[in-house]
């Protein structure tokens, strides 16, 4: 009984379906090409469109703002290009990505580049982003332990102090230069050690770390903060960077490509609450724990270090050369690093060049 | 506002209420505040100790898993340095703590890789079961805080927390150095998931509007209900990017709390918000972590709001309720003072026998009423005296006054005194100080031919002064008419009052004699002012002896002195009381301010003389109250040319007003003098019908119409005949030689007075007219029957 019922409803059910089935063929071919003739179109589009690909230093934050502003306004199509932006981290290098071919382009300090830089696959400098320095040193004004005084460069003779790799030629240059004799600790990703008290001083950029540290209720009354540009030792840092054969294949492409990215830090200069929203949106879209008060005070900071004011002795995107050859000298790279012509593309020189 | 100022109940009852409200108002203000406090507090013990709690539970978490931690740290340098052995102990620590949720064992890279068999190997309990992986890029690792910090530190520590993807969670971890002979071998960790506490948190009792806030060691929010800050946001951060004071203000308070005290309080308003919120926090003393429970002001004062309402509202009650005996009580007390009132008031109006209420009380209000009983008793009483006193007091006025009466009426007062003595002028006044005085003046025709004037002052003023001069005038005179020699009599007068004066009393007199003849004065005087002669040529005053006033000594002899008075020539005679008087600043009218008024009155009458300087001397005293008794006596004497010289005085004499209705006194004259002289009815009837018919003539037609002039009548009666002078001073008329009326014309056409005239003379002997001195003198003779 059972099964002969089954076989019945079997038997209604392919019917039915064998019924329909020309009817549901028909309509997915319409969907199927009115699909096809839309794609088509998009890519007629984007064929115009170069694809390149911007690997940025770190995480998302106010630091890559005029890049995000480029794209926002359209600048890099305009240019002919469907730039992705990819973010950085602790497991991103971005120099190593545009060395391999796996981007086109990145964001990274001269320092890093130039400690990193190998004869194989050498970067060239599209545009020199910042011209100043935001290096500082901070360290506890009465030590770790709260036995030492710290007040100027000398006092940190005897001390315990955490640096970044990459900058460490140029705080032992700092330190090098007051007598200074202190045990170094290489620093990472966080100021950790330096809150629990492990180490008397740190490494901090002003526009980041300097005031993470105040958000984590450090007051200015319990650190002294020496500010290498200040003192001299002033390391351009974040510049646009390619891969030297990239250069000299698609020249006109990299150069539309940092014009695009310059003129995105300019608009960014006049919209800075525009800006500011944009930096947030990418920010909140990729979870991190940063909030719009730091962001804000970064971009700050960031715009004063792109744009010259006042007796400020660059130019917008322009790594001069004397520039160049003091940074090797602070660096010690003097007799590694390439030739100031090598390593500055045209549009990174001087006008006059 | 009028009611209240009228009405002492209404004050009474609204002050009452008052007092109650603000009593009760105080209590119920002072009952919300100290419920307030009490309740902060009861609130602020009961939270914190939750908060306290909280912190410690979660703290006895995180030393549980330091325990197994630092267990397997201090086992791992023990065992052999194989990956086996590394796996055991891991699947051991995992075993042993059910939260933990991973673990790691990180070789130092200095160590040895290879003999180890590995580098750094995690275990995580991930899809319900253990697993165990070894790390994919431990440069990184290396790099890592959880690495790093013991690794340097060289002392076990926890990281900041982070969130985990994997997990799903917010983790932290303990990570410990395995320390072998000062340097760090390996570092073993454990994570723990901060989902617990944050369950734990949010089940906690707070209220419908109470939160649980957890914040790092730096103040990092790692639970609040606004998810925004969770993770990104620092107190801090908040307090630099808030643009209102009053946030930052809050947010530094709680910082500088969280620095300060491991648990306590804070009052705050809250973010972006007008509201109070207390914050209870406690210090999880592992990681230095504050849990806090946040509560608003108005959840916890809640139940103080409601009894506040609660309370006001029975107050309200209460006090309307008290309105009835408020106004009660105000009635009772009010009402005897309102019957007083009523009471006060018909007394006012002059009725002493108002009802007055019981005075059974004792209180304010009893005394009140007995005083206000013997307030009208001793007022009854005053008035009785007062009436009695009042009456003994207008008796002693009405008999002063009837004794000036009487003294006035011992003066001589008819002027003109002698008027058959044609020529002589005299007139006397006395104006006493008081109703009674002592001034004294007289005079009298001792015959035909002498007259006798005296003025005179008794020392003293008032009853005893008047009756001395009363014993004075009449001896004075009754003397004089016995002996006619003015210093005998001052003599026999003196001797006669300095007996016996025992009062030391004294007359000051000048009296004298005038020989109407021969113009001559004799005159004495006693210690009087020195008389006038007042003349055209001008006035000189008396030489007179210095003699003492009677009665202060017997046997004082006084001595005569005569003097002639010229025609023309006028005797002034006056007591002190004129010279003597004073202006309201005490100055003295004085002698030569007298005899200078004197001299411009030579030419005047005696009468108008004396009126002339009794005007003068009010005019001077101004107000000022009389000091003295002032007495004037003014004489003069112009001899008659005719024969009239002789003419003895008449019988009675008679001055009417020129008008009709004075007639009735001509009659009551002629009916007094029948009775004295012993007329016959038909004698007095015919008289009376002459004189009525004359009268009324000349009252008719002597004067202009309107006028009124003194009409004289003079009767000399003897043996044989009656003869009657009437003087008027109007139109000269002289009815003697009027024309006979003819007494056969119509009445209508006979002349005024005809047939009057013609009756007089048919009813007289004879009757004549003279015209002397602007007078019509018209004298009548009727002869008496034998």
């Amino acid at each position: 009984m059972q099964n002969s019922k089954r076989d019945v409803l079997l038997r209604i059910a392919a019917w039915a379906v064998l019924c329909t089935l020309p009817w549901v063929m028909a309509a997915l071919g319409l969907l199927l090409s009115a699909h096809t003739v839309c794609a088509n179109t998009l890519k007629a589009k984007q064929a115009e469109l170069v694809p390149v690909r911007l690997v940025l230093q770190w995480e998302h934050q106010a630091q890559f703002a005029g890049y995000y502003m480029a794209q926002e306004q359209g600048y890099y199509a305009d240019a002919g290009l469907d730039l992705k932006i990819i973010p950085g981290g602790a497991h991103v290098n971005p120099l190593r990505m545009v060395r391999q071919g796996e981007a086109e382009f990145c964001t990274d300090m001269l320092a890093s580049v130039l400690t990193t830089q190998t004869d194989s696959t050498r970067l060239v400098l599209l545009r020199q982003v910042l011209n100043r320095s935001n290096l500082t040193l901070v360290a506890w004004k009465n030590g770790r332990n709260g036995d030492l005084q710290i007040e100027k460069p000398s006092d940190l003779n005897g001390t315990l102090i955490t640096v970044w790799e990459t900058y460490r030629p140029a705080y032992e240059r700092f330190l090098q230069r007051y007598g200074v004799n202190a045990t170094i600790l290489p620093q990472y990703y966080t100021q950790a050690l330096f809150l629990r008290g492990g180490a008397d001083a740190c490494c901090a950029m002003r526009y980041n770390e300097y005031h993470a540290l105040l958000q984590k209720g450090v007051r200015l009354g319990e650190i002294s903060v020496f500010d290498f540009n200040a003192l001299g030792i002033d390391v351009p840092e974040d510049g646009i960077y390619t891969r030297q054969s990239f250069w000299l294949e698609q020249p006109r492409q990299c150069e539309a490509f940092a014009r695009a990215s310059m003129q995105g830090w300019e608009y960014a200069l006049k919209h800075p609450q525009q800006t500011l929203d944009v930096v947030m949106r990418y920010v909140h879209e990729a979870q991190l724990p940063v909030n719009r008060n730091h962001m804000d005070w970064m971009l700050d900071v960031m715009l004063q270090s792109i744009f010259p004011k006042g007796h400020a002795d660059w130019e917008l995107g322009i790594l001069s050369e004397a520039s160049y050859l003091n940074a090797l000298r602070i660096l010690g790279l003097e007799s590694t690093a390439p030739t100031y012509t090598d390593f500055v593309t045209s549009g990174a020189r001087h006008a006059l060049d | 506002m009028p009611l209240i100022d009228k009405s002492l109940f209404v004050r009474l009852a609204l002050l009452i209420l008052t007092g109650t409200a603000i009593v009760v108002l105080a209590l119920v203000t002072f009952n919300y505040f100290e419920m307030r406090r009490v309740l902060l507090h009861d609130q602020e013990q009961h939270y914190t100790a939750l908060a306290d709690s909280a912190a410690l539970k979660f703290n006895q978490q995180l030393l549980e898993l330091q325990k197994v931690v630092d267990e397997a740290a201090a086992l791992y340098p023990l065992l052999p340095g194989t990956r086996t052995a590394a796996l055991q102990l891991l699947e051991r620590t995992m075993s042993t703590k059910n939260d933990l949720y991973g673990s790691a064992i990180a070789l130092a890279p200095e160590q040895d890789f290879s003999t180890a068999g590995f580098q750094i190997l995690y275990s995580w309990r991930g899809q319900g079961q253990v697993q165990v992986i070894d790390r994919s890029n431990p440069i990184l690792d290396y790099q890592s805080d959880w690495f790093y910090l013991p690794y340097h530190l060289q002392r076990p520590v926890w990281t900041d927390p982070y969130y985990d993807a994997d997990a799903g969670a917010l983790m932290l971890t303990w990570c410990a150095p395995v320390l072998v002979e000062g340097q760090v071998r390996a570092v073993i960790t454990g994570d723990l998931s901060l989902e617990g506490v944050e369950q734990y948190l949010e089940q906690l009792e707070l209220g419908h509007a109470g939160y649980p806030l957890l914040v790092s060691q730096f103040g990092n929010f790692l639970v609040h209900p606004n998810h925004d800050w969770v993770h990104t946001e620092t107190i801090y951060s908040l307090m630099q990017s808030s643009p209102a004071a009053q946030d930052r203000g809050g947010l530094e308070r709680i910082s500088r709390a969280f620095a300060q005290h491991s648990s306590g309080s804070v009052r705050f308003k809250r973010y972006t918000q007008d509201e109070y919120a207390w914050l209870y926090f406690s210090t999880v003393p592992q990681t230095g972590w504050k849990m806090g429970l946040i509560i608003p002001e108005k959840q916890i004062l809640a139940p103080v709001f409601a009894l506040g309402v609660k309370t006001s509202l029975i107050a309200l009650g209460g006090i309307l309720l008290l309105l009835l005996p408020a106004f009660l009580i105000a009635r009772t007390v009010t009402k005897p003072i309102r019957i007083l009132c009523g009471a006060a008031e018909q007394l006012a109006g002059g009725n002493f026998s108002a009802q007055l209420p019981p005075a059974r009380r004792r209180d304010e209000i009893g005394r009140l009423i007995l005083s206000f009983a013997q307030m009208r008793t001793d007022l009854r009483t005053y008035i009785d005296e007062l009436t009695t006193t009042t009456a003994e007091k207008e008796k002693i006025a009405s008999e002063l006054s009837i004794a000036r009466d009487i003294q006035h009426s011992i003066l001589p007062k008819l002027f003109p005194p002698f008027p058959q003595r044609l020529g002589l002028d005299l007139f006397a006044t006395l104006d006493s100080a008081r109703e009674v005085g002592g001034d004294l003046y007289d005079f009298t025709l001792l015959d035909d031919n002498r007259l006798y004037i005296c003025i005179g002052d008794v020392s003293g003023k008032g009853v005893p002064a008047s009756l001395f001069m009363a014993v004075g005038k009449t001896l004075l005179k009754s003397t004089i008419q016995t002996i006619p020699d003015p210093a005998q009599t001052l003599f026999h007068v003196n001797n006669e009052l300095a007996q016996g004066n025992d009062s030391c009393m004294f007359i000051t007199a000048f009296c004298g004699i005038f020989d109407l003849t021969t113009r001559e004065l004799q005159y004495s005087n006693a210690g009087h002012n020195p008389p006038v002669i007042m003349s055209a040529d001008g006035v000189r005053m008396f030489e007179i002896a210095d003699s003492p006033p009677l009665a202060v000594l017997p046997d004082i002899e006084y001595c005569n002195r005569r003097i002639t008075l010229e025609p023309g020539e006028k005797l002034f005679l006056y007591t002190d009381g004129v010279n003597e008087a004073m202006d309201p600043d005490l100055q003295l009218f004085g002698e030569e301010r007298m005899l200078e008024l004197l001299a411009h009155c030579c030419t005047e009458t005696a009468e108008a003389s004396i009126n002339r300087v009794g005007k003068e001397l009010k005019r001077f005293a101004a107000g000022a109250d009389q000091s003295d008794d002032i007495t004037m006596l003014c004489m003069s004497y112009a001899q008659p040319s005719g024969g009239a010289v002789a003419e003895s005085s008449p019988t009675s004499r008679l001055v009417l007003k020129s008008h009709r209705t004075e007639l009735p006194r001509m009659v009551a004259w002629l009916e007094d003098l029948k009775r004295k002289l012993g007329w016959s009815d038909s004698l007095v009837t015919k008289l009376n019908l002459i004189l009525e018919e004359w009268l009324v003539n000349v009252m008719s037609y002597a004067y202009p119409e309107g006028e009124t002039h003194e009409i004289e009548l003079r009767l000399w009666k003897n043996a044989e005949e009656l003869r009657i002078e009437v003087r008027d001073s109007g139109i000269p008329f002289d009815p003697t030689i009027a024309a006979e009326p003819d007494i056969n014309l119509p009445l209508e056409e006979r002349g005024i007075g005809g047939l009057g005239l013609h009756f007089i003379r048919s009813n007289l002997d004879q009757w004549s007219y003279a015209r002397v001195d602007e007078q019509n003198i018209v004298t009548m003779i009727k002869k008496l029957d034998s």
